[in-house]
């Protein structure tokens, strides 16, 4: 879209676009670190990694705080309209979310430290089950957001929104089973409520993820589907008038 | 600067300053070449237009003075009333011409015998008796009187005080003899010879005698002329430039009539003449040598340059003004008369008066109606028989005396003043009323 | 197809017995321009016009709606026959040698391009402000009153006073000029200018007024202040105006109508078209992609 071939007549205003996406991308590289090193801090109590994780989360803001001035320079000195303007927007969206998501892989070096920083009581080793599956998930979502970024790809896009109800799905399934930890011994109480926090946080960055498929396909086709039922989108549906 | 190693790292820069400063003496030098060609060119014209208003001048300023002799007239009761009535018939009809004689003879009393006699009154030009004659009518009590009076002197006795014939010449070869010399010294002497201002050049008529031709005739025929010209050629042109410019379609007709009007405007002058000789003289029957039929020949001729001047100007006004008038509604019409028109009228007025000049200095057409005849009396309306300016001129060049050399001179001096005056007005309207956008 | 396009834009005015009205405006074929080209309220429509310049085809077959009290934006690459197109609605092309109009051109159901329908009239109705302001080099007042004046609109010199002041006050000049109205209204700014000619053809009270790029010769203050009018003027008249500035389009405009080598390419709602063109063509153009 944004190549040589049916480009903008001033050149520049491609190398911008180029830039602001570059900048998104690197982004989204350094947050799908960021859950892989989560995930992996969680699943080998490694306090030190974690560390790491929340410490990095300073990166990430600042290439938030770069994009955010990226997308109002665009907007203030080309006056992007229509797919420029429509691109910009989601760029500035996807840099939002992407930093959320950041700040959800930080909430998972927190639980890290706090549950395995203090030597009283290990967890049991099950506990974690279900977030190394839904990690696993993320970490695939917000690869294939990326690339549907990249590729500024409508399908990818949508297999990404579709996705994310098998992520929601395995959410949900996760909390009934801690439930059952709960029932089986009431001291897991504390432990339960830290894997709560990791499920809703590896949920929430599915969701990030997914939010950033949904402004790909509003950079494309101009279409909000923010609220469209994800087995509702279809290239019919996206190209209706 | 100059002097930089070009090998340097900005070297190619360089080169380009070098390379440029290296050709510059040369491009100043065509420069300066050109230009003094130009002021060269510039100069050799004002040279040669300087030159010829120069000897016009020299060989003219004369013609506006004229030589007068004082000598004491006596108003013979005898010779003009013998019968004392006072009967103005009686008094216009007397030989005034006797009482100049007399008056000369008895300025030189010892003058006798036939020849010398006559280069006596010769002396005095023949115009001097109508001099009595009208202070007579103006006066009749003058009758019986005695009086010291200026009287035009001949064209010789003219052209030996203003210099143009040379004592020194041989007699044999001068128009004036040492005889006519010594009278006029002996006059001279006596405080009785005096050059003034010539008004008689700008009222009279045309005439065999040098010291009495005048211009008058000439500029009221030309006055004449160029009234039926102007009232005849400005509508018309006005109405045609604004029809062909803003009304007429774009066709093949109105394409050819473009061209034509071009044509006509290149058209050889003598041919229009040929034209009124052709149609309005031989055809209709109108009088020769009449302003009318001249006014007529001249509209013709100035036609095309009023009609393309006057498309020029409507040209120039802006389609803007246009789109404007015509965006709130107004008709063709109404844009063209509020708007255009009066946008164009000082380009309009411009053409006109250079086409007025033009016709003002035309003679060719004129040749051709027989207004080159030899016309003395002062044409007061458009069917006398009249001359012009230009053709007098022509006319005065033709004769052989020394005396109208000035003349023609002069009246040259009065037609250029005319035409530097029209274009001074055309010059001075375009930038009174010239408006920008 | 031509029924077809009847009764679409029959049943999109709401109107019942329009039907002998529209009979004159079929449709030869669709122009397949992209959006909706009719309007629930037109004052003016378009349809199947077409526009030569000898053999040169300017505008080809282009149908649209022009809605009561809206300003619609023609914007376009230059030569894709903007001006040319709204020079038809005012028989402006009427002037022009060669040019030939074809298709209907409709002003409150009335056809313009009738035998009976007097350009001067239509004029009277349609007014025209141009790209570059040309005030005639005529004092302020004969400007504003000349208009009132060939239509005889006003009786007495009173009420040619009322409307040439009013005129200017709606055209945001009043306070301005009050005091030198016999001054040339060429000595003005170039913005001044403009919105004296714009004074000069509210002064008729026109009910469509079309602006080619009215703004293209201002300054962004000048140029604002005129933006500012328009908005105003919206309540009171239809406005057509043509701008190389899709910026200024879509900040003035309601509609927008994108024209390309001569065919009506795209009209929308004009936040919809410069955010979510549906046409390449469309999008190229607004977003710079041309070329
Ligand atoms: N008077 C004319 N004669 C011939 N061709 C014209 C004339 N006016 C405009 N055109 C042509 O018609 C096309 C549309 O012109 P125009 O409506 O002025 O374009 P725009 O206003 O969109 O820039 C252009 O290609 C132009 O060359
Ligand atoms: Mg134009």
């Amino acid at each position: 879209m944004n190549g040589k071939e049916g480009g903008h007549i001033v050149q520049r205003f491609d190398a911008q676009l180029g830039s602001l996406k570059d900048l998104v991308l690197e982004m989204g590289r350094l947050v799908l670190q960021q859950v892989r090193d989560a995930a992996q801090a969680l699943e080998e109590g490694d306090t030190g990694l974690a560390r790491q994780v929340v410490h990095r989360d300073r990166d990430i803001n600042t290439l938030d705080m770069k994009g955010q001035e990226l997308c109002l320079e665009l907007l203030a000195t080309r006056q992007p309209v229509a797919s420029d303007l429509r691109f910009v927007m989601a760029m500035s969206q996807a840099v939002n979310n992407l930093e959320r998501a950041a700040d959800e892989t930080k909430k998972l070096g927190y639980v890290v430290s706090r549950v395995y920083g203090e030597n009283d009581l290990q967890p049991i080793p099950s506990l974690f089950q279900d977030a190394r599956h839904m990690a696993a998930s993320a970490v695939e979502l917000l690869e294939d957001a990326l690339e549907a970024v990249e590729e500024l790809d409508v399908d990818k896009a949508v297999a990404v929104v579709q996705g994310d109800e098998q992520l929601n799905e395995a959410f949900h399934a996760g909390l009934r089973r801690l439930a059952t930890f709960l029932f089986e011994d009431p001291r897991n109480v504390r432990h339960v409520i830290e894997a709560v926090f990791v499920l809703k946080a590896l949920e929430r960055v599915g969701d990030h993820a997914t939010n950033l498929a949904e402004f790909v396909i509003y950079a494309v086709k101009g279409k909000d589907v923010r609220y469209v039922k994800a087995e509702h989108l279809s290239s019919g549906f996206l190209d209706a008038g | 600067m100059s002097d930089d190693n070009p090998s340097s790292a900005g070297a190619p820069r360089r080169r380009t300053i070098d390379a440029v400063r290296a050709s510059l003496p040369r491009r100043y030098a065509k420069e300066r070449r050109f230009r003094l060609t130009g002021r060269l060119a510039v100069l050799t014209g004002l040279a040669f237009v300087g030159s010829l208003f120069l000897s016009i001048i020299l060989n003219g300023y004369t013609g506006f003075e004229q030589t007068y002799l004082k000598v004491q007239v006596t108003f013979d009761q005898e010779a003009l009333d013998p019968e004392g009535r006072r009967d103005p018939a009686a008094l216009a009809g007397a030989d005034y011409a006797a009482l100049v004689k007399r008056a000369m003879q008895a300025a030189f009393p010892d003058v006798s015998g036939r020849s010398e006699l006559r280069e006596l009154f010769g002396m005095v030009s023949s115009g001097a008796e109508y001099q009595l004659q009208d202070m007579v009518k103006a006066d009749p009590s003058l009758v019986g009187t005695t009086r010291d009076l200026w009287l035009i002197a001949s064209d010789d006795v003219d052209m030996v005080m203003k210099g143009h014939i040379d004592r020194r010449v041989p007699e044999d070869q001068r128009r004036v003899s040492d005889r006519v010399l010594g009278w006029l010294d002996v006059l001279e002497k006596k405080g009785a010879v005096d050059t003034r201002f010539n008004w008689r050049f700008f009222t009279n008529g045309d005439s065999r005698e040098p010291e009495l031709a005048g211009i008058g005739g000439a500029v009221m025929g030309s006055f004449y002329t160029l009234l039926v010209c102007l009232v005849i050629s400005f509508p018309i042109g006005v109405a045609a430039a604004v029809y062909l410019e803003e009304f007429a379609p774009k066709n093949r007709l109105t394409d050819l009539i473009e061209v034509n009007i071009n044509n006509l405007a290149a058209v050889p002058s003598i041919v229009f003449g040929l034209l009124g000789l052709a149609v309005l003289i031989n055809f209709f029957g109108m009088p020769r040598s009449a302003p009318v039929v001249g006014g007529l020949v001249l509209a013709l001729m100035v036609l095309p340059t009023i009609i393309i001047a006057g498309r020029a100007a409507l040209k120039s006004v802006p389609p803007s003004i246009r789109e404007a008038a015509l965006g709130v509604g107004a008709s063709k019409m109404q844009t063209v008369f509020h708007h255009v028109l009066p946008l164009a009228m000082p380009g309009m007025m411009t053409g006109m008066i250079i086409g007025m000049a033009h016709a003002l200095g035309e003679t060719a057409p004129l040749l051709m109606i027989g207004m080159v005849a030899f016309v003395v009396d002062v044409p007061k309306g458009f069917f006398d028989p009249s001359t012009l300016l230009p053709v007098q001129i022509y006319l005065w060049a033709d004769s052989p005396e020394r005396a109208f050399v000035e003349k023609t001179a002069a009246a040259i001096i009065v037609l250029l003043a005319f035409l530097i005056a029209m274009n001074a007005l055309a010059v001075y309207l375009r930038k009174r009323f010239e408006r920008r956008w | 197809m031509n029924a077809t396009m009847g009764t679409l834009s029959d049943a999109a005015t709401g109107v019942a017995g329009r039907a002998d009205a529209m009979d004159g405006l079929r449709i030869r074929n669709f122009s397949g321009t992209v959006g909706e080209v009719t309007v629930a309220n037109p004052r003016m429509r378009t349809r199947g016009v077409d526009v030569y310049y000898g053999d040169k085809h300017a505008i080809k077959n282009v149908t649209l709606d022009i809605g009561s009290n809206e300003v619609i934006a023609m914007i376009g690459p230059s030569g894709c026959g903007k001006s040319t197109f709204l020079r038809c609605l005012n028989r402006m092309n009427d002037t022009v040698e060669g040019c030939r109009v074809t298709g209907h051109i409709t002003l409150d159901d009335k056809d313009v391009y009738d035998r009976q329908m007097d350009p001067v009239v239509l004029r009277a109705q349609v007014g025209m402000v141009f790209q570059k302001p040309n005030p005639f080099p005529k004092p302020i007042y004969d400007n504003i009153a000349y208009g009132p004046r060939i239509h005889g609109i006003a009786a007495s010199r009173a009420e040619l006073d009322e409307i040439v002041e009013s005129s200017l006050r709606r055209a945001g000049l009043w306070d301005e000029v009050k005091d030198r109205l016999d001054q040339p209204g060429t000595g003005l700014s170039g913005g001044q200018q403009q919105r004296l000619c714009i004074a000069r053809a509210i002064a008729v009270s026109p009910e469509v007024i079309l602006m080619d790029e009215p703004c293209s010769a201002l300054d962004p203050i000048a140029t604002a202040k005129i933006e500012e009018l328009i908005d105003e003027l919206r309540q009171n008249y239809t406005i057509c105006i043509v701008t190389h500035s899709m910026q200024q389009a879509a900040r003035v405009s309601q509609r927008t109508a994108y024209f390309h080598l001569g065919d009506l390419i795209e009209v929308g709602e004009t936040t919809q078209i410069f955010t979510n063109p549906r046409h390449k063509l469309t999008e190229d153009y607004i977003t710079g992609r041309f070329g």
